[in-house]
């Protein structure tokens, strides 16, 4: 009887359970059919706030890297996450318009990666700039901009231009440097305390990117040369926070500059920024965790939500506001064409045709993905083209073909598949999950997919030191129209971990950054963007539409996440909390 | 027949049935699993690794007996497979870890003298360090696999144990036909082999039995961190910690057929070693 109840009980209440349990969530209405006939890139602009903003108070957050720590605090590492951790103390050269956001009245979302157009930046350590002839650019350094005074560290005093040259030199000779990116530049140098002269030996499309306000760009202070700058203690900037707290794993806190150089205008009034006193950027490996932790008000803003969980939220807790986005990066299973047996482009065309892509944004999607949005980014105007678009052979690479996939497979001398190692970063869910579906996919082909689930920090070495899989499933942003080209295929670059290499290609790609003229340009990235997708170096998975949440007492916010490449500190200085409303909510 | 011609294990059996008999359920349930592990590629209706999207996130149902998950996979096939994957690893460290306990328990305990003082202070040393903390420093440095933690969960149950073992040890090699053995110059491997290990077996068994749900227990603690057998092998502990998790509201029925299995399988391993051990321990009768 005993045993027969030990049976019996589980089934029954997993019964029982399932008769409890949500209903999967709806698919998205708004990009039903998981199409190539164009992203759902809407969002409602917000009037212009009226509320007079209120200082103090302290906001979590939870970002859209909230599994991930700061990997670096020197910027000499080159590594991609700093700006993130340390944009709110170290300044560049350009920051986004924030004035522009949506939810201040105006029409820009500030989301993207690390794209802004040129209408939508202004100065931030630059006052002002202009080119002095068509190679050089003179930068005038933004007076009263302070370091705050750093025990073991410095003083303080003024940013000035030799700064701006220190932070260009530490970065340029770090043997950690990605292999052309300031190659455009012949010399930087300070023609007086606060100005700065880019001479450059040849024009770059991206110039006012480079070091201006992308991932490499922070100014540090000189004294940094006397200190470890590997310590986040000796971590200082000229930014609207200091960082008060790293512990690894678990949280950063900043805490806010009272003298802070920058202001905000609000219902026409201009006021001092920060806002609030403490940030804090809370990691949570686990994705339960977190969604538990903005339900709970342990969070004030998750930026990062995946769609599973969105009708859930929002039935439990009804009182938050929403934002959806486009991710701004990539998911492919990356093959590396110099082993076999990827080197043969068969092979690669085979497994894009064995995974059905339109069947994984119907279904594991829920709707919520595009089915082509990489490595050029649907909001890119003038630079994406949509599926359709394509010539009909890279059309066919996001069709589902096994049949084609197994007759490929056998011509390249794989008739009976192949097994091969791929790894996957253990901090993602999603890519989790779509390792399994794709060892599913390609099962059926005959090819077998040995699951490797690495750590992050042991995964991104992996990919920077070369000794990474013949198959490695990451997501990598798109950044801008001209990079997403540069770092994912030309020799030797760090983030090109499919190991492209085609000096022809090279020419070509260089010869675009030389393009001053955008519709040149343009036309450029489009047919290099078509080769690229045709050679099949990646297995093209669709890109999912985001969500971010965040409670009703932050004000003055509208779901921006960057003012620059994946930097969110000039946003956080600009939003305040409502500590009235957060305690007449019970939090 | 007579109680006394029938074969000694039926008689223990019996004796099983009648004076455990929670210790005999545990058996029986213990067996089952054992059963539906080995023969987990015959009574799985579907594939473990078979995907399919339409069917994501389905119920109970009589298609699906325990329900599908996020990628549509069968539930019961998984937990099934989930059985064989424990009890391989399961059994496979009890045995390691039985073998270790045994080789530095036994020559612990019978040398004495110096031998006994180093390796037991070894084994203390070893001891103070938290068994999950261990776990995860090892497994981080060696990568997760089947033959890793076999490996490290036999190892670390092994060190452990051999103190019990000793503890055993001890005790026989005082006991009168030790001594005559000795005195007759049997040499230490024939007094091992023929003295001790038998009359120590009772205690092995039982530290068997109870080690088998402990590493299971311990396989699925590292499969829940992301250190355990890694995807898309179905392990408990790895489809309670990430679909489990993440589908908890969706799809409460992820998280519960593991778990359950897991409480199951554990319980009625311990509940059959602590019968085991109330039978063969003569000390333990009529308590």
């Amino acid at each position: 009887m005993r045993e027969r109840l030990c049976l019996v009980c589980p089934v029954a209440l997993t019964l029982l359970l399932g008769a409890c349990a949500d209903a999967p969530p709806a698919r998205s209405p708004s990009s039903a059919g998981g199409t190539d006939m164009g992203a759902d890139l809407s969002f409602e602009p917000g009037p212009a706030p009226v509320e007079p903003p209120r200082y103090g108070g302290e906001l979590n957050v939870g970002t859209v890297y909230v599994t991930l720590s700061a990997l670096s605090w020197d910027t000499a590492d080159w590594n991609w996450k700093q700006n993130h951790d340390t944009g709110m103390l170290y300044e560049q050269l350009f920051v986004a318009d924030l004035d522009q956001a949506a939810v201040r009245g105006g029409d820009q979302r500030f989301v993207s990666e690390a794209y802004m157009s040129p209408e939508t930046i202004r100065g931030e350590v630059a006052a002002s700039w202009e080119w002095e002839d068509p190679l050089t650019l003179v930068i005038e350094v933004r007076r009263g901009m302070m370091f705050p005074a750093k025990p073991a560290v410095m003083g303080a005093r003024e940013l000035d231009a030799h700064d701006v040259v220190f932070s260009y030199e530490r970065l340029r000779d770090s043997p950690k440097a990605i292999p052309t990116y300031f190659d455009h530049i012949d010399r930087v140098a300070a023609r007086d305390d606060h100005t700065v002269v880019f001479e450059f030996g040849e024009f770059n499309a991206e110039w006012d990117y480079r070091f201006g306000y992308g991932y490499f760009s922070g100014i540090v202070p000189r004294e940094l040369a006397d200190v470890d700058p590997k310590d986040w203690r000796n971590v200082t900037g000229t930014g609207p926070f200091s960082l008060e707290r790293f512990i690894p794993g678990n949280s950063q806190t900043y805490v806010r500059r009272p003298d802070y150089w920058d202001r905000t205008t609000i219902g026409g009034q201009t006021y001092e920024i920060p806002f609030i006193d403490k940030l804090t950027y809370r990691t949570i490996k686990d994705e339960a965790t977190y969604l538990t932790a903005i339900r709970t008000g342990k969070l004030d803003i998750l930026e990062y939500i995946r769609w599973i969980a969105v009708d859930h939220l929002k039935k439990t807790t009804p009182e938050l506001r929403w934002s959806r986005w486009l991710s701004t990066g990539g998911t492919f299973m990356v093959m590396r064409v110099d082993q076999e047996p990827f080197d043969d482009v068969r092979v690669r065309r085979a497994i894009n045709l064995a995974v059905n892509q339109r069947e994984i944004v119907e279904l594991f999607f829920g709707g919520n993905a595009e089915l082509f949005a990489y490595p050029q980014h649907p909001s890119w105007e003038g630079y994406f083209e949509p599926l359709g678009a394509m010539p009909p052979s890279v059309q066919e690479l996001f069709e589902y073909k096994p049949e084609k996939a197994r007759r490929l497979l056998a011509e390249a001398g794989y008739p009976d598949g192949f097994t091969f190692r791929m790894q996957v970063s253990a901090n993602n869910a999603m890519r989790m999950e779509l390792a399994p579906l794709l060892a599913s996919y390609l099962d059926r082909i005959g090819v077998t997919i040995e699951i490797e689930v690495v750590e992050y920090a042991a995964y991104l070495s992996m990919m920077t030191t070369r000794t990474h899989g013949p198959g490695y499933l990451m997501a990598s942003g798109h950044v801008n129209p001209t990079t997403t080209l540069r770092k994912n295929f030309v020799t030797g670059q760090t983030w090109n971990p499919s190991m492209w290499s085609d000096p022809q290609l090279d020419r070509r790609i260089h010869e675009m950054f030389l393009t001053r003229d955008e519709a040149e340009r343009q036309r450029i990235v489009k047919q290099i963007t078509r080769e690229m997708l045709d050679e099949a170096p990646y297995l093209w998975l669709p890109v999912p539409y985001i969500y971010t949440a965040w409670w009703p007492w932050v004000k003055n916010y509208g779901g921006e996440l960057r003012a620059g490449a994946v930097r969110p500190g000039p946003i956080y200085a600009r939003l305040w909390i409502d500590q009235e409303m957060k305690r007449e909510m019970g939090f | 027949m007579p109680a006394r011609d029938q074969p000694r294990w039926w008689r223990f059996t019996v004796r099983l049935f009648r004076t455990k008999p929670l210790g005999a359920a545990g058996a029986v349930v213990f067996a089952i699993f054992l059963f539906s592990g080995i023969f987990a590629g015959v009574l799985a209706p579907y594939g473990i690794n078979e995907t399919d999207l339409a069917h994501r996130l389905e119920p109970p149902s009589r298609q699906f007996l325990l329900g599908t998950d996020h990628l549509g996979r069968d539930l019961f096939s998984r937990v099934l497979m989930g059985a064989r994957l424990s009890m391989i690893v399961g059994f496979c460290a009890a045995a390691l870890a039985t073998v270790v306990s045994i080789v530095i328990g036994v020559l612990s305990g019978y040398l004495g003298g110096w031998f006994d003082m180093l390796s037991q202070r070894l084994v203390d040393a070893w001891m103070t360090f938290p068994d999950l903390v261990l776990l995860i420093v090892i497994v981080s440095v060696v990568g997760p696999g089947i033959t890793q933690i076999v490996i490290i969960l036999g190892l670390l149950y092994g060190i452990a144990g051999s103190r019990i073992v000793r503890g055993a040890v001890t005790s026989v090699r005082e006991h009168v036909y030790t001594h005559a053995a000795q005195s007759v110059g049997a040499g230490t491997f024939h007094i091992l082999r023929r003295h001790i290990l038998p009359n120590v077996m009772p205690v092995v068994i039982v530290l068997f039995t109870t080690r088998v749900g402990a590493v299971i227990l311990s396989e699925a603690a590292l499969s829940f961190l992301g250190l355990g057998v890694p995807p898309p092998a179905p392990t408990w502990g790895g489809m309670l910690s990430g679909d489990g998790r993440t589908y908890l509201y969706l799809g409460p029925w992820l998280a519960l057929a593991p778990g359950i299995c897991l409480t199951v399988v554990v319980y009625a391993a311990n509940v059959f070693g602590d019968a085991l051990r109330d039978l063969l321990d003569p000390r333990m009768r009529g308590t």
